[in-house]
């Protein structure tokens, strides 16, 4: 190896340590921020919740306000419930010892998803190892494409793909479930999927998001990351 | 009197939020006393001796130690203690299978109360 070789690949290694670096210093960061939320938030929500069951179990059966206070509790009770799955993506500590596939697959156990729907994880093409820094953005659009559809398109079905292909890394999250209305697609109401949040996780890594739904047949959200950002290189 | 025909509870939890929650929908039913309260695996024990609980409830992450930790301790020296432990996020499967749920029920805080 001649001298500029030793300099590049030394500046080479030097770049995969930082980019090591800066991966596990957001993972400890979000371990953190779980942690706080954790204390605070949640433990407080579940504080109230229970006393708010219990508040409105002692209304009289026949008050008005039971219809209304009923809705609410349930209201508290769902937001708490994706306050908790949030809090608990943000510390799983294993999704980096996996590979992504076996990560996907995880998903809908490690956040309690309803196991009477069909869920699987196909990997197409040659495995390869993937850059600390976006694998973890990679994993978590995927995993939210994936709590989306168990929890908005009463999908029988919901299919992960991984394909490596020579120049990108392909992931297709898709379902047979009742689809996303076109309107809300394209407006505002799509705040709803969260599919503002991965749209910006994507961008954030230069990959491409895109979400293509037919009413009544199913969506599919498809993230293309080019092969230079996803794919380590040796 | 009440004492006598309540069903007597210990509660353990470090944060005060939770165990505040916990105390309000006991008090608030005929046959449960809440007997005691404790922010720690040590405090744990240390009330367990003086109350003697029918029931303790016991959060699964505690600052000086485990919760399953705790409960070993508990048991330990009062071996017909009843402990149900609670958890934020879903453990249950993970734990029950090294513990069998007659040994400690694991429940989570998710699911509390659901009458």
């Amino acid at each position: 190896m001649g001298f500029n070789g030793l300099i590049s690949s030394r500046l080479a290694a030097v770049r995969r340590i930082g980019a090591n670096n800066d991966a596990s210093v957001r993972l400890s960061e979000r371990i953190r921020v779980a942690q706080e939320l954790h204390d605070t938030l949640l433990q407080g929500f579940f504080s109230v919740s229970m006393q708010l069951h219990d508040a409105v179990n002692d209304l009289p059966a026949d008050s008005a306000a039971t219809p209304r206070f009923t809705h609410l509790v349930q209201m508290f009770d769902t937001v708490l419930e994706q306050g908790r799955l949030a809090v608990q993506g943000l510390r799983s500590p294993n999704e980096h010892l996996q590979s992504l596939g076996q990560a996907f697959a995880g998903v809908p156990t490690e956040l309690g998803l309803p196991g009477a729907v069909g869920f699987r994880v196909v990997v197409e093409g040659r495995e390869r190892v993937l850059s600390a820094s976006p694998r973890d953005e990679v994993y978590r659009i995927g995993r939210e494409a994936i709590v989306n559809a168990y929890r908005h398109s009463q999908a029988k079905h919901i299919e992960t793909e991984i394909e490596y292909r020579p120049t990108e890394l392909r992931i297709s999250v898709r379902d047979n479930g009742r689809g996303i209305d076109p309107r809300e697609l394209k407006w505002g109401r799509s705040g709803h999927w969260g599919l503002q949040g991965m749209r910006e996780r994507a961008e954030r890594i230069g990959a491409r998001l895109r979400v293509l739904s037919r009413v009544a047949l199913g969506t599919e959200v498809e993230l293309c990351v080019p092969g230079r950002i996803a794919f380590e290189h040796s | 009197m009440m004492d006598q025909c309540s069903i007597r509870i210990l509660s353990v939890d470090d944060h005060p939020l939770f165990r505040e929650g916990i105390a309000a929908v006991i008090n608030n039913q005929p046959d449960m006393l809440l007997v005691g309260e404790a922010a720690s695996g040590g405090q744990a024990l240390q009330r367990f001796r003086e109350h003697r609980p029918d029931v303790t409830l016991m959060d699964l992450r505690l600052p000086d130690m485990s919760g399953i930790e705790s409960m070993i301790a508990i048991r330990t020296e009062f071996a017909d203690a009843r402990i149900i432990m609670l958890t934020t996020f879903d453990e249950t499967s993970r734990y029950n299978e090294r513990w069998r749920p007659e040994q400690a029920g694991i429940y989570s805080k998710a699911l509390l109360p659901r009458t």
